[in-house]
């Protein structure tokens, strides 16, 4: 049996798309590698509290990555297997061996061979312990990650269970923000992964790394290498009972999982939705605002998102006041906002099919995206203000004020844009909604959007943040009211014109969409997808003359509706990556004016002095002009009248054999 | 005068998916006031032809006309006057049924004292009255099949296009939507209905399509369909092909 479900599960990986395997394989392969590499070169008096510490990253990671992404490897499902006649353990022995089979495992078992490594350090009696270590180590990891997504989709059966799970997110996020400004405030005067390096972990932080069943491992090496072979084995015995609990634990989770229903008992029409229903104007876009305040309430996977938005926001500031750094207070609105428009980039992913009735109504795809907008600033917006202006009065910043009242609403135009954008053009289609099967959390993996558009809000909030620091630093009030009138402006401007970008999509290729939403990508991303595209692309021609008033939001529907395959992989590509160097060389030149002596990650720092400053702005310099290559892509003029088909796109001209391409569509 | 156009018009309808062509140049004509039945066997491609005639699947080539509306060139006029059921596709999942329906009703701009009549018709005329707060993610596969019938009524369409409307609903709640169905039908109203049901096609149709791998084998009223044959299921045989008459595994003795 055991053996059957993993060819079962070999088959589903042979039939699937290997892409994301290949990509994310890759990536882990390097974050894996770099592990062993922290066991092998770091000093020796803090190699231990670095390794457990990193461990304990990867045990996080593990276990929060599923319920906060796409509900954790689904291809299985105990469903399938309740009517086979075996026992329940063998049930679980299948399955556990199943998920070894792909990407993650291995990638992780990599990781864990850096025990092997330092226990090699350690000796001889230290390396035996660690072949046992490491098995021990990958186990328990992939254990904890199952019972606690397990747990996840249990709880979230219940209220109080989708509260629990929002904040325990919201707590890894926080904190993530948190460790980032804690960070970039200390290392304005000192270099903290160097001292990191140097003097290892501080104290109670290790203590905390090695206590972590990640860190057991190290601590049974480390033990057996200073002589103690007697605590060596405790741990070691430690990780095999501790994994014995868990897959007791796991095997009443999956159980309960297969022998019940996966949703609560009917709920009445209470609490503030259906109070805020009663004000709804009762036409069209009443009716799209009506139903996603209640899916946004109801659907345990939004209820999550929602709730893990705004935790996250108030979690900021309570890490702010308990740490005494409040300057993280006035912050947490945007954040909040941020958030937001993050864990609401997939809405008609997560709905699922359920297009089709807006696909057949008359004109209702502009109500459908337009009330999404709506209810996303109702839910959202009201909340993180208040938190905002709450936080700022409570705490007495007033520095905050010009900086929130610019970019607050470019922000939130941008959310309110981009999230819906996002949602209409590169959805991550998972199971549809009626056949989520037993997990409640089962949905496509938005992963590669959050990348893209995290950075992009940044860019957003970038220009109005600059003209209040010139307006602030300068002294010049007349600069900051001009910031927050250009925050306003910009804000309106990207939430009504993307919006527009959105349904005028949905109008002209809806039709396509619901094709991705039922049967993935793969199954559409075809040929008659892009003979459409062109199609639409000449028929353009004909109607451009009378949209010349919003010429720069016609182009980019159009450029978006013709992308070529290759021009949609260089802006995937040049999305995930323009950040990086626009981040180094800001970072960079703010060091080198401020005179920072700490390199810390800003690669320009490490040159030799004469060579920074050129090398900052050369960041700068490739920083724009990956920018400008996604924006010519984005907003490239109308081509005149191609020659023939295929020939209309800059990047085809390339292609050794035009006129191949163009039969071959 | 001109003659007044066919309620329903398939004209040349091709998709290819991969190496497949699902549907090869499908042509149907429903009469207006017509009860249609389209049937084929497993895999013919009936419900991606109904798909693509209504708007929901981009068709290679072809299209379809609503009332001489057509389906991709004139979608607002032709989608004003057609219900559709579709078969398997989620409905937002998270409203009760009344909620459903309300919704659906509001979203074609019906005034409040309709979308209350209406939804309150078709919750007790389905008998779904019960069911009325339950979410739809909760609901059955033949109350599924209901609350879909009841949305693609509640804007008053002229055409129904409905994908296998009767699968998996019980006989009592059969012979409501069937009485339904035909009282819409004596009103003027034209039916499509898809099916691999040939008595049922040959009890409530009055026009039959076979499609079997992807094309039109014969089309017209039920008797032309029927022909020199005793009922429905013979000539359907007769047309498709009879499969090799399997006896039964030696194993499962």
């Amino acid at each position: 049996m055991v053996g059957v479900m993993v060819r079962m599960k070999l088959a589903i990986l042979r039939n699937g798309s290997s892409t994301r395997r290949l990509v994310g394989g890759a990536v882990g392969l390097v974050l894996a590698v770099l592990t062993v590499l922290v066991s092998v070169l770091a000093p020796p008096e803090s190699v231990v509290g670095l390794l457990a510490t990193v461990l304990g990253v990867w045990l996080v990671c593990w276990v929060v990555g599923p319920s906060s992404g796409s509900g954790g490897d689904e291809s299985l499902r105990p469903e399938y297997f309740a009517l086979e006649p075996v026992p329940l353990r063998t049930l679980m022995a299948g399955l556990l061996a199943s998920s070894f089979v792909g990407v993650t495992v291995p990638v992780t078992a990599v990781a864990s061979l850096s025990l092997f490594t330092l226990a090699i350090r350690f000796g001889l009696l230290a390396a035996l312990v660690a072949l046992v270590a490491v098995p021990l180590t990958v186990v328990v990891i992939v254990l904890c990650s199952r019972v606690f997504t397990a747990m996840i989709g249990a709880a979230m059966r219940t209220r109080i269970g989708i509260e629990i799970s929002a904040i325990q997110s919201a707590a890894v996020l926080a904190a993530g923000f948190s460790v980032f400004m804690v960070h970039q405030a200390v290392s304005q005067h000192t270099d903290v992964f160097a001292m990191l390096w140097n003097e290892g972990v501080s104290a109670p932080y290790s203590t905390v790394a090695l206590a972590l069943p990640s860190g057991w491992g190290v601590f049974a090496v480390r033990a057996a290498g200073e002589g103690s072979p007697l605590s060596a084995l405790g741990a070691l015995l430690g990780l095999l009972a501790f994994a014995l609990v868990l897959l007791a634990v796991w095997g009443v989770l999956v159980r309960r999982r297969v022998s019940s229903p996966t949703t609560g008992s009917a709920r009445g029409g209470r609490g503030v939705t259906h109070v805020l229903q009663r004000f709804l104007p009762s036409g069209p876009t009443g009716a799209v605002i009506a139903r996603e305040l209640r899916t946004w309430g109801k659907d345990p996977r939004r209820a999550l998102e929602l709730r893990v938005a705004l935790w996250t926001g108030v979690l900021v500031c309570a890490m702010g006041l308990s740490v005494g750094m409040t300057f993280m207070i006035p912050l947490a609105g945007l954040i909040m906002v941020a958030l937001a428009a993050l864990m609401s980039l997939n809405v008609y992913a997560l709905d699922g099919s359920a297009l089709w009735q807006t696909l057949l109504s008359p004109g209702a795809e502009r109500r459908d995206v337009r009330g999404r907008q709506i209810t996303w600033l109702l839910v959202f917006v009201p909340i993180s203000v208040l938190v905002t202006v709450g936080g700022i009065v409570f705490t007495g910043q007033d520095w905050a004020w010009p900086w929130v009242a610019a970019v607050l609403p470019a922000l939130v135009g941008a959310g309110a844009g981009l999230s819906v954008l996002f949602a209409v053009l590169w959805p991550a289609p998972g199971p549809e909604p009626h056949r989520h099967g037993g997990s409640p959390l089962a949905s496509g993996d938005p992963s590669g959007q959050f990348t893209v558009l995290f950075p992009l809000l940044l860019v957003c909030s970038a220009p109005p943040a600059a003209l209040t620091g010139l307006g602030v630093f300068s002294g010049n009030q007349d600069i900051v009211w001009a910031a927050i009138a250009f925050g306003v402006v910009e804000g309106l401007l990207l939430g009504w014109g993307l919006g527009r970008v959105a349904y005028r999509r949905l109008e002209t290729r809806g039709p396509e969409l619901l094709g991705t939403l039922r049967w993935g990508w793969d199954a559409t991303a075809g040929r008659s997808v892009e003979q459409t595209g062109q199609e639409r692309s000449e028929g353009a021609v004909g109607e451009a003359g009378d949209e010349e008033e919003w010429a720069l939001f016609t182009r980019l529907e159009r450029n978006l509706d013709t992308l070529s395959s290759r021009s949609g992989a260089a802006l995937a590509v040049l999305g995930l990556t323009f950040w990086l160097p626009l981040y180094q060389g800001t970072a960079s030149l703010i060091g080198i004016l401020a005179g920072a002596d700490h390199p810390s990650w800003h690669l320009p720092l490490h040159l030799p002095g004469p060579f920074q400053l050129p090398a900052a702005v050369g960041m700068l310099l490739l920083g724009a002009v990956m920018v400008g290559a996604m924006l010519r892509i984005l907003f490239r003029a109308l081509p005149e009248r191609p020659p023939g088909p295929g020939n209309d796109d800059g990047s085809e001209s390339a292609d050794p054999e035009p006129g191949r391409t163009g039969t071959a569509r | 005068m001109t003659p007044r156009p066919p309620a329903f018009e398939l004209y040349g309808l091709c998709k290819r998916f991969g190496a497949k062509q699902a549907v090869d140049h499908v042509d149907l004509t429903v009469p207006s006031g017509s009860f249609y039945g389209l049937v084929g066997p497993n895999g013919a491609g009936k419900t991606t032809s109904l798909t693509m005639a209504v708007g929901l699947l981009r068709p290679d080539s072809g299209g379809a006309r609503v009332f001489g509306a057509d389906v991709w060139s004139d979608p607002l006029r032709a989608k004003s006057m057609i219900g559709v059921l579709p078969d398997g596709m989620a409905m937002p999942e998270r409203l009760t049924g009344r909620e459903l329906l309300t919704y659906l009703a509001q979203l074609r701009g019906l005034d409040r004292g309709q979308v209350g009549e209406r939804v309150d018709d078709l919750l007790a005329g389905l008998g779904l009255d019960e069911a009325e707060n339950t979410l739809i993610i909760e609901y059955s596969a033949g109350m599924r099949k209901k609350i879909g019938l009841a949305g693609a009524l509640v804007h008053a369409p002229r055409l129904l296009v409905l994908d296998e409307p009767f699968e998996a609903v019980d006989p009592v709640s059969a012979t409501v939507i069937k009485g339904i169905l035909r009282t819409f039908t004596d009103g003027g109203g034209s039916v499509v209905i898809s099916s691999h049901v040939m008595a049922l096609v040959e009890q409530v149709c009055d026009h039959v399509g076979v499609i079997a791998r992807g094309r039109v084998l014969a089309s017209g009223t039920t008797e032309e369909v029927r022909g020199g044959h005793a009922g429905l299921e013979e000539a359907f045989v007769d047309l498709v092909g009879a499969p090799e008459p399997v006896k039964g595994f030696a194993w499962l003795a």
